[in-house]
């Protein structure tokens, strides 16, 4: 994979600013459709903030790092933090459909992470979750 | 991109809330505070105009599921006016609100007020 890009963020939720902003750079320096960008915007968006919210049982600052790769084909994302250990597809969908009254409010990030890209992989490795997701483009 | 609100009564008791931007992670909170205010209020229907909403998000999504409940809970609804296809297709996805009606158009969404007024006087 070529043309990469990287950048660190801090376990904050007003950090999903910094990444949408240099994930919108990336795809317009690559010419990615925006129909693929938005997509990948949502997936990105979905990902780090589990990571935030979820991750991390202590109140200290935390760095995530990321980074941004592609080529002809597909455009790849890496989150890497050092959370406890969470692969966020190891969780159930919740029931989906459901009328208003009785409708999960929670653990909608998952679906939209499986169906709006096109792989996924997680490891834990040297005290970090590293998890790779991938989209292809015409 | 940021997330601009518009609230704007409509016919009978009913409230249209426009979204213009992106409803996200960010701007979700802003949303989910006003509907809070909006829910508490002596409002029967509260239709989302989404003709300008560019991006939703779990987070979005979340806001406007709480407000349909919140609706239902005092025997309100709630109604979505117009999405665009990227914003179809986490609905779609997500299999949300299967209970909630989508207008089309304004024409739509006024022949479905116009319906509710008249159930209300019937029922008087």
């Amino acid at each position: 994979m070529h043309n990469r890009h990287q950048l660190q963020i801090t376990n904050r939720l007003t950090e999903l600013e910094a990444l949408q902003d240099a994930l919108q750079q990336y795809c317009e320096q690559h010419a990615i459709d925006r129909d693929v960008a938005g997509e990948l915007m949502l997936v990105a968006e979905e990902l780090v903030v589990n990571i935030i919210n979820y991750g991390y049982q202590d109140h200290s600052e935390h760095k995530i790092d990321i980074a941004f790769s592609c080529n002809a084909r597909q455009l790849s994302i890496c989150f890497s933090d050092d959370a406890k250990p969470f692969n966020p597809l190891s969780q159930h969908d919740p029931e989906l459909g459901l009328p208003s009254e009785e409708a999960a409010i929670g653990g909608l990030g998952i679906p939209l992470i499986r169906r709006l890209s096109d792989a996924q992989h997680y490891e834990y490795k040297e005290g970090h979750n590293i998890f790779t997701v991938s989209k292809n483009f015409g | 991109m940021s997330l601009t609100i518009k609230i704007k009564a409509e016919q009978g008791a009913s409230k249209r809330v426009s979204l213009n931007g992106r409803l996200d992670t960010i701007t979700a909170p802003e949303l989910e505070a006003e509907l809070d205010t909006l829910v508490s209020e002596p409002v029967q229907l509260v239709v989302f105009d989404m003709t300008d909403l560019e991006y939703i998000s779990s987070a979005g999504l979340r806001v406007i599921f709480k407000a349909t409940k919140a609706m239902k809970a005092k025997g309100g609804k709630t109604g979505i006016l117009k999405m665009q296809p990227q914003i179809k297709k986490v609905f779609d996805i997500v299999k949300a609100l299967p209970d909630v009606p989508i207008f089309k158009n304004d024409d739509e969404m006024d022949d479905y007020l116009n319906h509710m007024q008249q159930q209300v006087l019937d029922d008087q």
